[in-house]
C-alpha cells in the first residue's frame, strides 16, 4: 500500500489534504507542459476553484437569507396591527408587538401556547379555526379575546392561510374594536332613551307601542294610550331658567317611572310632553293609574336654589281601539289633553 | 515531449478572431473555435467567443454546431465554464462538440461538462473526425 502512496505526487497530497482543512484558496503550481503531472494539477485547481466558487455562493445565500429573515421579522413587529401566525395545531408560532400588547404578554411568551386561551368564548375559536382549516380563510369577525391580564377587548379578526417553511401556516389579524363597542353601545342606549330624563325616546317608544299593539290585536286584549303635558312649564323656564325645567322633566320623569307598573312605558315625546302606554289596563283602570301619578306630581315640591318648585300635569288617555294606529290613538288622547288643558288643567280626561 | 496541438484550417472560412482564439466556418451549420495554442480562458475571452459566434449566426439566419478544440487551452477559469454554460443561444447553437486529442485536452473538455454543462447538448470526442460527425447530425448538416 505505501508503494501506491508512493506514486502520487506529495505536492498533490498535500494539495488534497488542504482541500479537506477547507482551504480551497490552495493551487498547485503548474508547469504548463500539459503532461501527466499539469493536467493532475490542472485538475486539482480546477476543483478548488470550484469549490471556492460553490462556498462562497452559498455563503452570500446564507447572508441573503440572515438578511431576507431579519428584514422579515423587522416587517412583521413594525405591522401597526397585531398579527399573530398559527400553525396547523391553532398554537401560536409567533406574533408582533401589537399582538404582545394587546394580549397583555411578553415577547415571546405564548410562543406554543394555543390560541384557544385567548378566546373569551373558547367555542367561538373552535368554531374560527374549523373555518380556517376547512377555507382557508376568515374575514372581519368581531371577536371576544381574553388577555393575559383578564381584560376582554372586542377584536377584529381576519385570517388566512398560506404555507411557510412548508408549513401551513395561519396569519392573523386583530383590530382593536373595544372604543368601537363602546360608542356603538352608547349610541344605541342613546337612540332607544332620552338622555335628559331617562324614558323611552320618541322613536323606541313607538317601536314598543306597536309591537305592544300586535300582540293585542292578536289576543284582542286592552291597550292605554295616554298623552301628558307639564302644565305652565313655560313660567318654570323663564322664572328659574333652563337648568330647573330640565331638573322638573327629570324629577317628573322619575317620578312617573316609579309611580308606574313595571309593564308600562313611558317615553319622551316632545319638549315637556310624554306618552305612557299601559297594556292589558281598561279605560277606567288607566284614568286611575294615571291620576294616582298626576297627584304624585301635584304633592311633589322641589327645591331648585332656595326656591320651592310646585307642578302639575294634564293628562288625557284613550283605550286603542281595534285596528287603529298610534298615531290616530294618541292624536285622540291628545286632544283629550287639551280639554283637561282647558278644563283647569292638573287633571285626568279618559274616554 | 511536446504535445502536437496543430489544426488545419486552410479549407475553413475565417468568421472572426478574439483575444485568445480564431474562429471558422467548417462547412455550412458548422462552425470551429481554434484557440490560440496555450492560450487561457477567462470570463471576458468566453463572452468574446459567443459573442462573435452568434453575431455570425444571427446575421445569416442559421442554426449551427459548432467545434471547440480544447488541447490548445491552457487556463479555463470558472467564471468561464459559467459563460459557456449560460450564454449560448439554442435558437442559433445546435451542439458544442468538442475535441480533446490528449489527456489535457480531455481532462479540460470533461471537467468544463461536467461542472458546467452548457445549455445545448455536448459531448466530448477524442477525434476531429468523430466531432465532425455529430457536429452534422445534431445540426442537419447535408
Amino acid at each position: 500500500m505505501s508503494s501506491d502512496l508512493d506514486s502520487i505526487p506529495p505536492v498533490l497530497v498535500e494539495g488534497f489534504l488542504k482541500l479537506c482543512e477547507g482551504d480551497f484558496s490552495h493551487r498547485l503550481p503548474r508547469s504548463l507542459l500539459r503532461d501527466k503531472d499539469d493536467t493532475a494539477a490542472f485538475f486539482f485547481n480546477a476543483i478548488a476553484e470550484e469549490l471556492d466558487r460553490i462556498l462562497r455562493v452559498s455563503r452570500e445565500q446564507e447572508q441573503r437569507l440572515l438578511r431576507s429573515e431579519e428584514n422579515f421579522r423587522k416587517l412583521f413587529d413594525a405591522a401597526p396591527v397585531p398579527m399573530i401566525l398559527i400553525d396547523e395545531e391553532g398554537a401560536v408560532r409567533m406574533y408582533n408587538d401589537q399582538a404582545a400588547a394587546l394580549l397583555e404578554v411578553g415577547r415571546q411568551a405564548i410562543v406554543g401556547a394555543s390560541m384557544r386561551e385567548f378566546f373569551a368564548d373558547e367555542n367561538e375559536w373552535t368554531m374560527l379555526f374549523e373555518r380556517l382549516e376547512k377555507e382557508d380563510v376568515v374575514d372581519a369577525r368581531a371577536v371576544r379575546l381574553r388577555t393575559r391580564g383578564g381584560h376582554t377587548p372586542w377584536s377584529l379578526l381576519n385570517a388566512r392561510t398560506l404555507m411557510l417553511d412548508e408549513r401551513r401556516t395561519g396569519v392573523l389579524t386583530l383590530a382593536d374594536l373595544t372604543e368601537q363597542k363602546r360608542i356603538e353601545e352608547r349610541l344605541r342606549r342613546l337612540a332607544a332613551r332620552d338622555e335628559l330624563t331617562d324614558t323611552l325616546s320618541r322613536g323606541r317608544f313607538f317601536e314598543v307601542v306597536r309591537e305592544e299593539l300586535a300582540r293585542a290585536a292578536r289576543y284582542s286584549r286592552p291597550v292605554a294610550l295616554a298623552m301628558l303635558d307639564l302644565d305652565h312649564f313655560k313660567s318654570i323656564n323663564d322664572r328659574f331658567g333652563h337648568r330647573a325645567g330640565d331638573d322638573v322633566l327629570r324629577a317628573i320623569a322619575g317620578l312617573m317611572t316609579r309611580g308606574l307598573r313595571s309593564q308600562d312605558q313611558i317615553g319622551r315625546y316632545g319638549g315637556e310632553e310624554f306618552a305612557v302606554m299601559l297594556p292589558e289596563t281598561p279605560l277606567e283602570c288607566a284614568r286611575e293609574v294615571l291620576d294616582r301619578a298626576r297627584q304624585q306630581i301635584a304633592d311633589l315640591r322641589l327645591d331648585f336654589g332656595g326656591h320651592t318648585i310646585a307642578i302639575t300635569v294634564s293628562v288625557g288617555v284613550v283605550s286603542v281601539l281595534k285596528g287603529e294606529s298610534i298615531e290616530a290613538a294618541l292624536a285622540r288622547a291628545d286632544k283629550l289633553l287639551y280639554r283637561a288643558k282647558g278644563a283647569g288643567r292638573n287633571r285626568v280626561l279618559a274616554e | 515531449m511536446a504535445i502536437d496541438t496543430t489544426i488545419e484550417t486552410s479549407a475553413w472560412t475565417p468568421i472572426g478572431r478574439s483575444e485568445n482564439a480564431e474562429f471558422f466556418e467548417v462547412e455550412p451549420r458548422v462552425l470551429a473555435v481554434v484557440p490560440f495554442d496555450g492560450c487561457d480562458d477567462n470570463e471576458e475571452t468566453a463572452r468574446a467567443s459567443i459573442r462573435i459566434q452568434l453575431e455570425y449566426l444571427r446575421a445569416r439566419q442559421t442554426r449551427a454546431s459548432v467545434l471547440v478544440f480544447m488541447d490548445r487551452v491552457l487556463t479555463q477559469s470558472a467564471a468561464a465554464r459559467e459563460v459557456y454554460r449560460c450564454e449560448p443561444d439554442p435558437a442559433f447553437h445546435a451542439c458544442f462538440a468538442l475535441v480533446g486529442g490528449t489527456p489535457f485536452g480531455r481532462a479540460v473538455g470533461s471537467f468544463f461538462i461536467g461542472i458546467h454543462p452548457p445549455r445545448v447538448p455536448t459531448r466530448l470526442f477524442a477525434t476531429f473526425g468523430e466531432a465532425l460527425a455529430w457536429a452534422r447530425l445534431t445540426a442537419g448538416a447535408p
